[in-house]
């Protein structure tokens, strides 16, 4: 064994170019035979890979204090960087060695400093299990460009340490992107936008096992809408001016999404009248025509005139697994169920271009039948008649023109406009000429 | 879902994400002026097939939305069967309305309805041929509701406003005389163009600019009397074609 490395050593020692000390060859290797018992040839391999790859390392500048960087800044291939940033997802897989046989275990996930979302690889990561919202110190990452994105790789030459909250410098004014509504792209982080609050909700949703409130609605500014999901309570409230600042931007299926968490802070505005002046021109109603050509627009806003309410309408049972409507009391998945009653409404809105079906939850039903689930309940039960709740929305609104704000999907079965909320009508739209849609274009992948 | 993918197996590769079903047909806004001009009527084929009216304005319709007074409403032929017949007038003449027991919502208005009433009526038009072989359009109705003074100028000002602009569109495609039209038509949905191309095929020697005076005193009428501010004028983006 002994003359086995010493050979390799040798063998090491001797190739040009390589400037390693034959001591800091014997050390290195010795440790990897004795303490990771791997087989003296392949450690020597492993060296000369490692030797090779950092030859920056042993020389002079690399070796100098590594530079504090913003993950938005690090680009592939940076060598002697030192970022702080907070793990958003990580798991632990086995992967197989590319030399050598054996496995190496890997720690990858996602990591973020409220600049940018990046892949990280951290190899051989220590046994603890690392959590998720820890923040990490690391310095000297690779930065490698793995299927097209930037992923940081912790290896031998890097020092990760899990680092405190404090350590994660909250984002200064400067380091802000200044964004309209219009040009936020996949992957912006850190963003500042002044838009008008056009709708929000609260709602809760499951996160894993967890229950958890979010307030959702849409924003809007003088160049288009955006959805938007706070996971924080932020003083967002309808019809207001807001500046928002350090928020990001996700796809959630298939649309773009702007997401307000612990990091984000907003401001009711100071600019009241220029933002609703602004807020006006993105609130402009596109002809349903300019919709059936297809894509995922997001938000956006439909005049149109009531000319049919199909069933089911009005007061629905709903399966209690997965929220569709039961036809007498069977789920078109889970058979025989124990309904939960809903309100929900499917109208046919035409504005003589094109027509769409809006699908209702029971906010904008309550809205449009002056009642809500309770008061629809006492109807329906006063009537002997769930159909009189049914009744009483089509009473109220066929033949009325409404304006929807909602998510068109195309399918087989025509344009579906899923409505975030009925607005009021205000004054009757004069002929409206058609206009690009005011939304987020599908875009390329993430920029740099 | 699974009918509609055996459906279209006979079809071209591009079928299988054709439509299982026709698209629900638009609800036109067009004047009775418009409607009554009407000579032609298409008649697909096949069970259930859409019968088509074709206006002299280049629209394939196969369904109307209208506001108008209702006036002459009477119970039409005998037995038991309910039957009504109406009159709608707007502001560039009248068409006759009926509604029998396929439409029991519409029949029941007409029956509880007290001529002259304002409704607005969504229905699918038909042509007939009169005495004489003059074709006759009247309209089966689907739904009818009543409406107020506000609600039919709203309906006035869209309809000049779409009237006005296939009646451009028409002119620009009988412009062009068979040639491709550019393809932005001055932002008119893409349906209402290539209806223009093979409808206008069925009117030699047509003139839309004869429909630009009926559809203009419309909204002459609405917006002198409706105090909001005029919707179309004050909105300099849709040009008014010229009389001619």
């Amino acid at each position: 064994m002994e003359n086995e490395i010493a050979a390799c050593v040798e063998e090491l020692a001797g190739v040009r170019g390589l400037g390693v000390p034959k001591e800091t060859v014997q050390r290195e290797l010795e440790a990897l035979v004795k303490l990771d018992h791997v087989p003296p040839v392949v450690a020597k391999e492993e060296l000369l890979r490692r030797y090779r790859e950092a030859p920056a390392r042993s020389a002079g500048p690399a070796r100098s204090e590594p530079v504090d960087l913003r993950l938005r800044e690090v680009r592939e291939g940076a060598t002697s960087v030192r970022i702080v940033a907070r793990v958003l997802t990580s798991e632990r897989r086995e992967v197989a060695r590319k030399s050598g046989g054996g496995k190496a275990v890997v720690l990858s996930g996602l990591l973020s400093d409220g600049t940018a979302t990046l892949r990280f690889s951290w190899w051989d990561p220590p046994a603890v299990e690392l959590e998720r919202g820890s923040v990490l110190r690391v310095a000297n990452p690779r930065v490698r460009n793995w299927k097209g994105r930037l992923d940081l790789s912790f290896g031998w030459s890097s020092q990760v340490e899990v680092a405190s909250d404090a350590e994660l410098l909250p984002l200064r004014d400067e380091e802000l992107l200044d964004r309209s509504v219009r040009d936020l792209r996949p992957g912006d982080e850190g963003v500042r936008l002044r838009t008008t609050v056009l709708f929000v909700e609260d709602r809760t949703v499951k996160v894993g096992e967890r229950e958890r409130a979010v307030r959702s609605g849409v924003m809007s500014d003088a160049t288009g809408m955006i959805p938007f999901t706070a996971w924080t309570d932020l003083p967002l409230e309808q019809d207001t001016h807001v500046e928002v600042r350090g928020a990001h931007l996700r796809t959630f299926r298939g649309t773009a999404e702007l997401v307000l968490d612990e990091r984000t802070r907003v401001e009711r505005s100071a600019e009241e009248g220029r933002a609703l002046h602004g807020t006006e021109m993105a609130a402009l109603p596109v002809e349903i025509a300019s919709l059936e050509a297809g894509g995922a627009p997001g938000p956006t806003l439909v005049d149109g005139i009531v000319v049919e309410v199909r069933s089911p309408s009005g007061l629905v049972q709903r399966c209690p697994q997965c929220s569709r409507s039961l036809a007498k009391g069977l789920c078109r998945t889970h058979g025989a169920q124990k309904g939960e009653v809903d309100l929900r409404a499917r109208l046919v809105v035409d504005d003589g271009t094109g027509v769409l079906t809006a699908q209702m939850s029971r906010g904008p039903v309550e809205g449009l039948l002056g009642l809500d689930l309770a008061g629809a309940v006492e109807l329906a039960r006063e009537k002997l008649d769930a159909s009189a709740v049914e009744e009483r929305l089509k009473e109220r609104v066929l033949g009325r023109r409404l304006r929807l704000l909602g998510r068109p999907v195309p399918g087989t079965w025509g344009l579906t406009l899923f409505v975030d909320r009925s607005l009021p009508m205000g004054r009757p739209s004069p002929p409206m000429p058609p206009r690009a849609s005011p939304t987020i274009a599908p875009l390329p992948s993430e920029g740099p | 879902m699974t009918t509609g993918a055996s459906g279209s197996q006979e079809a071209e590769p591009a079928a299988s994400t054709a439509r299982a079903v026709p698209p629900r047909e638009v609800a036109w806004r067009l004047f009775a002026h418009e409607l009554t001009s009407s000579s032609v009527q298409e008649k697909g084929e096949g069970e259930k097939a859409a019968t088509h009216v074709l206006s002299p304005l280049g629209a394939r319709v196969g369904r109307v939305l209208m506001v108008g007074t209702f006036t002459q409403i009477e119970p039409l032929g005998e037995g038991t069967v309910p039957m009504w017949r109406s009159r709608l007038t707007d502001p560039t003449g009248g068409v006759s309305v009926t509604a029998g027991p396929y439409q029991p919502r519409a029949a029941a208005f007409l029956s509880q309805a007290r001529a002259p009433c304002r409704a607005l009526l969504v229905g699918k038009p038909h042509l007939f041929l009169g005495r004489e072989g003059v074709p006759l359009v009247s309209i089966r109705a689907e739904l009818l509701v009543s409406t107020s003074a506000q609600e039919e100028s709203d309906w006035v000002r869209e309809t000049a406003g779409h009237t006005l602009r296939r009646i451009e569109l028409c002119q620009e495609v009988l412009g062009a005389d068979g040639a491709e039209v550019g393809p932005s038509l001055k932002g008119c949905p893409a349906r209402w163009a290539g209806d223009a191309r093979s409808v206008l095929r069925h009117y030699p020697g047509a003139d839309p600019g004869r429909f630009v005076t009926t559809a203009r005193s419309a909204l002459a009428k609405v917006t002198a009397t409706a105090d909001a501010p005029a919707g179309l004028t004050g909105n300099g983006e849709v040009p008014l074609p010229s009389e001619s």
